[in-house]
């Protein structure tokens, strides 16, 4: 009982140290306990009614409803929960939202930036304005004040005392229980791909004791066993310290600075060896890290500025850059795009590469500029602004505000980059 | 095989005169259909029969009505046609108009399809239900396929709140 609330707690209290593991619990799991709100204790079924066209025969079975239901959007789908216990627990069943995943590739809504503090809010840009209606990060607004650490298709990975990993599609958290180890983490992620499998997985980087020098492992937490357990063998690595990981092709990926590339591969439990990192002008300074669509993209000044009339050496704009991609066989880096700003705006940070779902077309570079949020076609080398909308916190009546893009509170307060968006999609994924 | 010609319903009737092999399958109510075995191969449940050398000349469908029978037989055929033609606009016309049904005849084509394993009619079928419930309130989807609602009120606010965003 206890299990099922604190998955719809809006605020995690980390005082109770009551730890939901093991026996394995599904959401569907949980719903059969004494506080579900339609378990079997509350009335009795009466005997079935003697109408002859009843569809309780396509309702009884698993297989039809799934394949019917799983053609639906999630608001639909979410929308059927009531109509009956029967559709309740087909709705719930962890075979249903698999299936459920894997016939909608998810696909990303919009960024989402949280503000540093409580007061600041967090902000959503969608990627099509035109359809930013209905979309759960209403309920999202209830978790702030835990912070969010790290995020992968959908799933977010809270921090608030514990770690919790958070669903807002489906409002639902879930306390991890601590590490064994209980060593410090110097990196923490989210592996999550619904195409690949319903569960996921939290990948730590804790310092080991077993090698000299800079020794590391990898701590790792699966959804399925709802277990954490050291995986792989401890590693030394050549870089400084870890950026955000990045999840692509089932492996994730960090990069040391100045210029090593860290990948280790979450269902194998080992890491991978990678290529030599692409070198921009200044080595080590890269702009972008990230996935989009299945590839992975990595963005740096380019070596190659071109020279434009006034060179006033503003360091902080970015003029003209090269887009890596990396082969899927991790056989090399390739030059995808170079980029020539040509100084039409002051792109500041690149946030998000977005790759267009046909080959090559319609791919876009998510920028920020001051004042606002921009679109930069790569094909077209267009630039379109983006909608920022803020959702305003404290209390549960937040509400999405339109802002309009050159509003003040925006561009003095926020400068963000790569690391600070989170690529938001909806995901029935049951954490 | 021909002494159940006499109760033939149209279907039947139209066959071609390709030397093509025949199956004639019986409907629950001992309606005989004899169609080409193509068209009847169209269902994976009667090419598994065939396959395992079910060797009657009369395949029966035990929980298929005939007027179901005929129509599901209307789809098979149509699609044997379509699969060597490959108009898919005429293909998604077709469908359109053919699914274009109330919902008993969508119940019982879904379960006949189902049952016998059409996969193209299934997919047409489960379709046509997931369009069917699109968009519709809970109170809707329960009126339209007659499903007792047996959740309380508030149970069923629970599940709002809880999927909030769902249902605005």
């Amino acid at each position: 009982m206890a299990c099922f609330k604190r998955c719809c707690t809006y605020y995690p209290s980390s005082d109770d140290d009551e730890v939901l593991e093991s026996p394995p619990h599904s959401f569907s799991a949980m719903l059969t306990r004494d506080d579900d709100p339609i378990a079997d204790n509350q009335e009795p079924v009466e005997p079935q009614q003697q109408q002859p066209l009843s569809w309780d025969m396509v309702s009884d079975s698993q297989d039809l409803m799934t394949d019917i239901l799983s053609r639906l959007p999630m608001t639909d789908v979410l929308r059927a929960k009531p109509v009956s216990k029967r559709w309740h627990s087909l709705i719930s069943d962890p075979l249903f939202i698999s299936e459920f995943c894997r016939r909608h590739p998810t696909s990303v809504s919009g960024l989402l930036f949280f503000g540093t503090s409580k007061a600041s809010g967090l902000e959503f840009v969608p990627f099509n304005s035109n359809n930013p209606t209905s979309t759960p990060l209403m309920d999202f607004s209830s978790v702030l004040g835990i912070e969010v650490e790290h995020s992968c298709n959908g799933l977010f990975l809270c921090c608030k005392d514990s770690y919790y990993i958070y669903n807002p599609a489906m409002n639902q958290f879930r306390l991890l229980p601590p590490q064994p180890s209980h060593k410090m983490a110097f990196s923490v992620s989210v592996a999550f791909d619904p195409r690949r499998s319903a569960h996921y997985k939290v990948v730590f980087i804790i310092g080991s004791e077993s090698s000299e020098g800079d020794g590391w492992q990898i701590e790792m937490y699966s959804s399925e066993t709802r277990q954490w357990r050291l995986s792989g063998e401890p590693f030394t690595s050549d870089g400084m310290g870890f950026g955000p990981g990045v999840f692509w092709n089932g492996a994730m990926h960090w990069i040391c600075r100045p210029d090593t590339l860290l990948c280790f591969d979450v269902d194998r439990e080992c890491l991978i060896e990678t290529p030599t990192m692409p070198q921009g002008s200044r080595r080590g300074e890269y702009l972008y890290f990230g996935e989009s669509r299945n590839h992975l993209h990595l963005i740096v000044t380019s070596s190659e500025q071109p020279i434009h009339g006034d060179g006033d050496g503003d360091d902080s704009q970015v003029r003209c850059l090269d887009v890596f991609e990396m082969e899927k066989d991790y056989s090399g880096w390739f030059l995808k795009y170079r980029v020539d700003l040509n100084r039409r705006h002051k792109c500041v940070s690149i946030l998000h590469l977005v790759q267009g779902e046909e080959e090559e077309e319609q791919s876009s570079l998510v920028m920020y500029v001051p004042d606002s949020i921009y679109s930069y076609d790569l094909k077209k080398q267009r630039f379109t602004s983006l909608t920022v909308n803020r959702i305003n916190i404290p209390g549960r009546s937040a509400c999405l505000t339109r802002l309009n893009v050159n509003h003040q509170s925006i561009t003095s307060r926020i400068k963000y980059f790569w690391y600070s968006a989170h690529q938001y999609m909806e995901t029935m994924s049951v954490v | 095989m021909a002494s159940s010609s006499s109760s033939l319903p149209s279907p039947s009737s139209s066959s071609s005169s390709s030397s093509s092999k025949k199956l004639v399958l019986r409907s629950s109510d001992e309606k005989h259909f004899e169609v080409d075995e193509a068209v009847a191969l169209q269902s994976e449940m009667i090419k598994q029969m065939v396959e395992d050398g079910f060797g009657g000349d009369v395949i029966p469908l035990l929980n298929v009505s005939s007027n179901i029978l005929s129509k599901v037989i209307d789809y098979c055929k149509k699609h044997v046609d379509f699969d060597s033609k490959k108009k898919m606009d005429d293909r998604r016309r077709w469908d359109a108009e053919y699914i274009d049904v109330g919902v008993d005849e969508l119940y019982h084509l879904i379960m006949a399809a189902n049952y016998r394993n059409i996969k193209g009619l299934l997919d047409l079928t489960c379709q046509k239900v997931a369009d069917t419930i699109k968009g519709k309130k809970p109170k809707q989807i329960r009126i339209i396929f007659n499903i007792k609602n047996d959740v309380t009120p508030e149970g069923e606010q629970k599940i709002r709140k809880e999927h909030s965003w769902a249902f605005e």
